[in-house]
This record gives structure tokens, sequence and C-alpha cells, in this order.
């Protein structure tokens, strides 16, 4: 089940997002870093302080790995696990200086857990990010009211809260806003595009029509019509017509078993590999699939793959004579290894190809990529439909 | 699908979610200063903090506008009018017999950071950081003349200058970060589309070669196994009927299946009765058992879907399985339409079907398929043959609201 989450429903944006989401994260450690320095002299406790700086390293650092492509999508438990880190970080904090704390506003545990929380805005959908949200102000809040008394400057309690919780509340509310938003715009954008694309293929279907019926036509004009014209004028069987229908059966069975069992894959290489600027004639592409199994991918999958595969043909540093794609069954699962040669460095292949991947795995139960230059290794697997 | 937003539409989409986040904050910062007023002037009844709280309202209200209504007007009103109530508000909190400022400054940053979530409108990060920029440099100038105003020692304020460079940064990041995936959406959307027309024609392609199948191959099959000297008899019509179906153009017509499943057929006109009459004419005993009636609950297209299968299932009892006598099963559920063709003929195992494999394959499974039916055989060599078709039957609720 696909959840409503900018990730999910947009899946070649991801890639590009991780950097926000690890400069976020970093950030927020940087700030938490700089404010502890600043505040050294209010510390009580350096175990709790400490403490808390490694529990917002361990939020950030699990949060970007997470939120790597090849771990997506990133759940609901991840998204627990860094917001329990972080509120445990700033309870931490809290302790680190309890008793000499003289200010709230050069506390960073709210704002930190705001600015992670902004960083989770992709990646979850807006309820969930409300809910934390919220329940991680009043927490804080609550942690704000015991240390009132202690503050250097006299003001309402309520006021220290305020301070305290309207950056959390203000940077979770709007990271939900934009989870929401950005899952509205991109669902009602599909529902247009697949409107229009429906629009076109019917527009289309005369002439696919045509050119199918031409094909048929071809064979029929060339034997059998003849054929037949001149059995019903003679009115007999004979022995020769006998040998000559077996013979138009047998050539019309032959062309139809090879198109029926050729997949859209070969097909897609037999398209993909036509001449072009800068690259001539067929791709040298080995398809292996002896069961037949690309039938059985749902087009999503089709078109995931069929991306991927035009990409990697177009690319000038491909090596057009090795590629291999290979499909095998194992049980219900079908696994899929495609092998490619790619001269091309790790971080160019990573960043150029990431849309792709990030693509693939979103509609593959299972895919894994393995690059040993020059050789890329793409493993996936797909339920029998 | 999961492609997401195309490149040249995903800017305009992010754009306007970043407004409405931005905004929440200016809501959140606007909330908050307001809420702070009210605390101080509870906790100092002596004070005289309404003004400070009058000042938040107008800044609310241009600031729902410029959410709302996503014009330079609005926007520009925002900052002008809201300047104005940010100075208003500082001038009050300063103005105090007992300064509140040395409290906690960040209580009269918070109405200064609202003016910076102007949001604005414009498309491209530039516009936006550019409305940004104006929405500090109004705030710290109008909180600047209302501290100089008041005559107290101007402190500098750092909370809004660093909540400044945090939300340019994050724009310009999110910015930079959409480059790469930009590249890569054509070819996505290229693929999409053509795995359509594939999709498409394939299915065509289906009908024609099962139609093809049917006609003009079975025909040929029938001349092949003729005595010789045979008069052509019977199959001149049959014959003359293909011709003109295949060279007309109507047999490969992609209908919609949402069309056709109003229609249902009846007994008399489904597709299984005249398969069943048309293998009987070729000399096959066929004894028909079961729900027969449960065929009407077939849309048209999985009938005449039905019918063609069973008719090739038919023929091959004919021609492979010597016998001349077929069992025809029909049961039926809420569900779906079960159709067993049984044979106690010769048999064949999978393996050594290699020559006549087109038949059970295409014309047999793969039509069934293409209407979301599925086909099962079980054969032994010497014992006969079972192949077991289910069809999805029409919903009773579609039915009656189709009739």
């Amino acid at each position: 089940m696909r959840e409503r989450t900018r990730q999910q429903l947009d899946p070649a944006s991801t890639p590009g997002i991780r950097i926000v989401t690890i400069a976020l994260s970093v950030g927020a450690f940087g700030y938490a870093l700089v404010l502890t320095a600043l505040g050294a002299s209010e510390v009580t406790n350096p175990v709790f302080t400490v403490g808390a700086l490694v529990a917002l390293a361990a939020a950030g650092g699990i949060l970007i790995a997470m939120a790597s492509p090849y771990r997506a999508p990133l759940t609901a438990r991840t998204h627990f696990v860094v917001q329990g880190l972080a509120l445990g970080a700033a309870l931490f904090e809290a302790l680190g200086h309890w008793t000499r704390n003289e200010w709230i506003r050069d506390d960073w545990g709210a704002i930190c857990l705001g600015v992670l929380l902004v960083a989770l805005g992709s990646y979850r959908p807006a309820r969930e990010i409300v809910v934390g949200t919220t329940v991680s102000a009043l927490l804080l809040g609550f942690l704000t009211l015991l240390q009132a008394p202690q503050l250097s400057t006299k003001a309402p309690p309520i006021a220290f809260v305020i301070v305290a919780i309207v950056p959390l509340l203000s940077l979770g509310y709007a990271s939900a806003v934009f989870s929401r938003e950005i899952v509205e715009s991109t669902a009602r954008w599909q529902r247009r595009a697949s409107e229009a694309s429906v629009g076109l293929v019917k527009e289309l279907r005369d002439g696919v029509t045509r050119s199918v019926q031409q094909d048929r036509v071809t064979i029929l004009n060339r034997d059998v019509l003849p054929f037949f014209t001149e059995l019903l004028a003679t009115g007999t069987i004979s022995n020769p017509d006998r040998a000559r229908a077996r013979q138009i059966a047998d050539s019309i069975r032959r062309v139809m078993v090879e198109e029926v069992d050729r997949s859209w894959l070969e097909n897609v290489i037999e398209l993909a590999g036509g001449t072009g600027p800068g690259r001539s004639g067929a791709a040298k592409i080995v398809v292996d699939d002896e069961d037949r199994l690309a039938a059985s991918m749902a087009a999503d999958q089709r078109t995931a793959l069929r991306a991927l595969l035009v990409a990697l043909i177009e690319t000038p540093n491909f090596d057009r004579s090795d590629l291999r794609i290979s499909l095998t069954a194992s049980g219900r699962q079908c696994l899929g290894r495609l092998v490619a040669n790619l001269s091309l460095s790790e971080f160019l292949l990573r960043s150029n190809f990431a849309p792709y991947f990030a693509v693939i795995r979103s509609v593959f139960t299972d895919m894994s990529i393995d690059f040993d230059a020059p050789t890329l290794t793409l493993r996936f697997s797909y339920e029998h439909q | 699908m999961t492609l997401g937003l195309p490149s040249h539409l995903a800017p305009q989409s992010i754009n306007r979610s970043y407004a409405k986040a931005i905004h929440v904050v200016g809501f959140s910062s606007l909330i908050g200063s307001l809420l702070a007023a009210i605390a101080f002037q509870a906790a100092e009844p002596d004070d005289v903090l309404w003004p400070a709280m009058i000042a938040v309202l107008p800044l609310l209200a241009l600031l729902w506008l410029d959410d709302r209504r996503r014009s330079s007007f609005y926007a520009a009103s925002y900052l002008i009018v809201g300047a104005a109530c940010v100075y208003w508000y500082i001038l009050t909190f300063y103005s105090q017999t007992e300064p509140i400022v040395s409290s906690d400054a960040f209580s009269i940053a918070l109405p200064k950071i609202a003016l910076v979530m102007v949001g604005g409108v414009g498309r491209g990060v530039s516009v936006r950081i550019a409305w940004c920029v104006a929405g500090y440099a109004a705030a710290e100038i109008a909180s600047t003349l209302a501290i100089l105003q008041s005559g107290r020692h101007y402190e500098f304020d750092a909370t809004t200058l660093l909540t400044f460079v945090a939300t340019v940064a994050i724009l310009s990041l999110a910015h930079l970060s959409r480059r790469r995936s930009r590249l890569s959406q054509p070819l996505l959307y290229r693929a999409a589309r053509d795995e359509q027309l594939a999709a498409m024609r394939s299915r065509i392609e289906l009908k024609a070669a099962a139609l093809m199948h049917d006609t003009v191959l079975s025909h040929l099959a029938a001349i092949a196994g003729a005595a010789p000297g045979t008069p052509i008899g019977s199959l001149r019509d049959p014959i003359e009927r293909d011709l003109q179906i295949l060279i007309g153009e109507e047999w490969l017509s992609d209908e919609s299946p949402e069309v056709d499943s109003r229609s249902r057929t009846d007994w008399q006109q489904s597709g299984l009765f005249s398969a069943i009459q048309e293998s009987r004419a070729m000399g096959l005993d066929i004894e028909s058992t079961g729900d027969l009636s449960a065929v009407s609950r077939l849309d048209r297209e999985a009938s005449t879907a039905l019918g063609l299968a069973v008719k090739q299932c038919l023929v091959n009892v004919l021609r492979h399985s010597g016998t001349d006598r077929a069992e025809v099963a029909v049961y039926g559920s809420e569900a779906e339409v079960s159709v067993m063709v049984i044979d106690s003929g010769r048999g064949f195992s999978e393996a050594e079907t290699g020559a006549d494999r087109l038949g059970l394959r295409n014309s047999v499974r793969r039509r069934i398929e293409s209407v979301g039916g599925a086909v099962q055989v079980w054969s032994t060599p010497g014992r006969g043959t079972s192949i077991m078709i289910r069809v999805p039957a029409v919903r009773a609720s579609l039915i009656e609201g189709g009739s």
C-alpha cells in the first residue's frame, strides 16, 4: 500500500530531496554544537549535555541514512525513532544545565527537533507530522514550565513556554502543510496526466489498428486470398490443395508463434536499439526470459524498466555490446537481473541514474544495485500477476 | 503511475507548497507574539500592553489575505502595513516602566520573523528570496526605529537574522536539489506513454492473432485434413465469411469494456452456445451440463471470449484427442463463471505440444486472460484432458443498474 507522501508519489524527485535532508540534519547539529559551546558556563551535568549532542547526532544520522533512495520508502518507524531521539536530546539538554539555565531562547532542543521535522516533510504524511509536532510541543512545554523558576529573568512562565515551543510548532506545522500541499498537487497532476494520456492513446488507436491490420492483410493477400479464391472457384479439394493448405498454415503459424513469443521487453530493446546521432544499429542486448515472465510485470514496472533501458542505451559511455537481462521464477516471485557495462565513475552513475533507480525501487518489491566499475548489476523482484 | 510532477510543472506547485509552509511559520509566530503580549499583561497588570495585542491583528489579517490571494499587492501590503504594526508592537514593549525586552528578546522577535515569512509571489527561487530580504529589511527598520524612539539601549536581534538566513538557505538548497530529477523526467514520461501504446498494440495484435487462428488457420487445417476430391461444400460459406471479416476493419476495434459490461448476453445468444452448436455441426458429441444460465452474468466481451476459447478447446478435442465425445460443464458463482471442457481422449503432456501450442496458448489462454479470466489444464497422456476456464462475472448491482 502506497502512502500519500512526496517520496512515494514522486520517487524520481527523492534523490534530490536528500541533499536538503542532509543539510537540515547537519545544520541542526551544528546549531546545537555552537549553542552548547556558547552556553558552556551554564552546564551543571556534562554527561547529559554530551548525551544530548550524541542523541541529536544519532537522530540526524538515522534520518540521513534512511532518506537514501536505496532504502526508500522512509517509514513511520523511522520517523518515530528520529523524533524520539531528538526529544531525548531536548530532555538531556535541559538536564545538562538543570538549575543553572539562564535563557530559554538559547536552548536548542526544540528548534533542532523542529528542523528535523521540516526534513521529514518530504517523506511522511501531514497527519503524522502534526501528531508528532503536537505531542513534542506539549512535552517540551511542560519541561519548560519546570525550568521557569530557575531562569534568570522575571517573566510569566507561560511566556517562556511560548518562547520554547513556538519555533517547534511553526516548523512542525509548516512541514505538515508542505507535505500536504506537495502531495495534493502531485496527485492532482497525476490525475490530469493520466486522463491526457488515455486521450492520446485513444487518438492513436485507429492508426495502430490500421497498422496491425495491414500486417495481417499483407500475409493474407500474398498466400491465403489467392488460394481461397482459387479453391472456391474449383469447388473441390485436390491433393496439391491439401499440401498447399498445410504449407500456408505452417508459415502463418510460424510467424504468429514468433510474434506471440516476443515480449514487450524484447520490443523495447528492438525499438531503443535503432540508429541515432552518434550510434549505429541495433544494440546487442540479450534478454533471457525462458518462462516468459516479462509478461507478468505490471504497467508501472514496465514503465520504470523501460525508462531505465532507454536512459542506459542513450548514455554515451554505455557499452552497447554487453547488456544482459534475465528473468527467472522462484515460487511466486520473479527475479530480474540486469547487467550492463558503463564506463562511468560510481558518483556519476549514482547521480545520473538515481531518479530511475528510485522509481524502479518504488514499483518493484525488492531492488539492489551493485556497481563494480564498469559492471552495473541491478537486481529486482516482483510477483507473478 | 508513480512518476510525480513533470519538470515544467514542478516549480510552480513546489513554489506554492513552499509559500504555504512559510506562511504557517508566519501565522505561528504572530499567534505566539499575541499570546506573549497577553501573558506579560496578565503577569504585570500595571503595564499597558493592549496596543501590542491590537498591533498583531492587522498582521494576521493581511497574512491571511496574502496566503489566500497570492498577489504582489497583498504581499506588499503585508510588508508595508506589517512594518508599521511591528514598530507599534515593539514600541509598546519598550515603553513600559521596566522594559520587558531584557526578559526575553525572543517574544519581540516573533512579529519580525512573521514579516520575513511574507512568502510573496512569482516563480523562481530568486523572486522568493527577494521577498524574504524585503521582509527582513522592513522588520529591522521598523524595530530599530521603535527602539530609537523609545530611547532605550539598542540590542542587535540575532534570532531574526538567524531565521532569515536559515529560510534563504533552505529555499536555495531545495531549488538546487531539484535540478537532477529534472533531467530524468522527460524520459520517464516518454516511457509511460510508450508503455500505454505498446499495451494497446499488443491487445490489438492479440485479437488479430486469435481471430486469424480461429478463422483462416482453422479452415486451412480443415482443407489439409479433407480427403482428396472432397467437394468444398460446407466450407464455402465460412471461408467466404472469413474473407469478408478479415478484409473489413471492424474486427479489430478495441472496444472499451466499460461500455460492454452493461450489455449482457443470454444463453441462446451466448458465445458458449454457438461454440457448442458449431462443434456439434463438426461432428462432436457434446454433453452440456450444469448451470447454463450462468453465462448470462457475463458481459458481451467476456462471453465472446469464452465462446471462442471453448470452441478452440472443442476443436482440439476433435483434432487431437482421438475421441468424438466431450463434456462441457458450466458452474456459476457470484464472482465468476467457470466452464470445464472434459474429454477422455488420449491426452497430452505439456512438453510435447510444441507444434500446436499456439491454439491453446493464444486462442484459449491469452484470450481468457485478456478479459481477466484464468485457464487451467490437466492432462495425462492416455487419460484424457480437462480444461477449466474461469471468467469474472459482472456484479449483480451492475446488471440491475444497466438493465
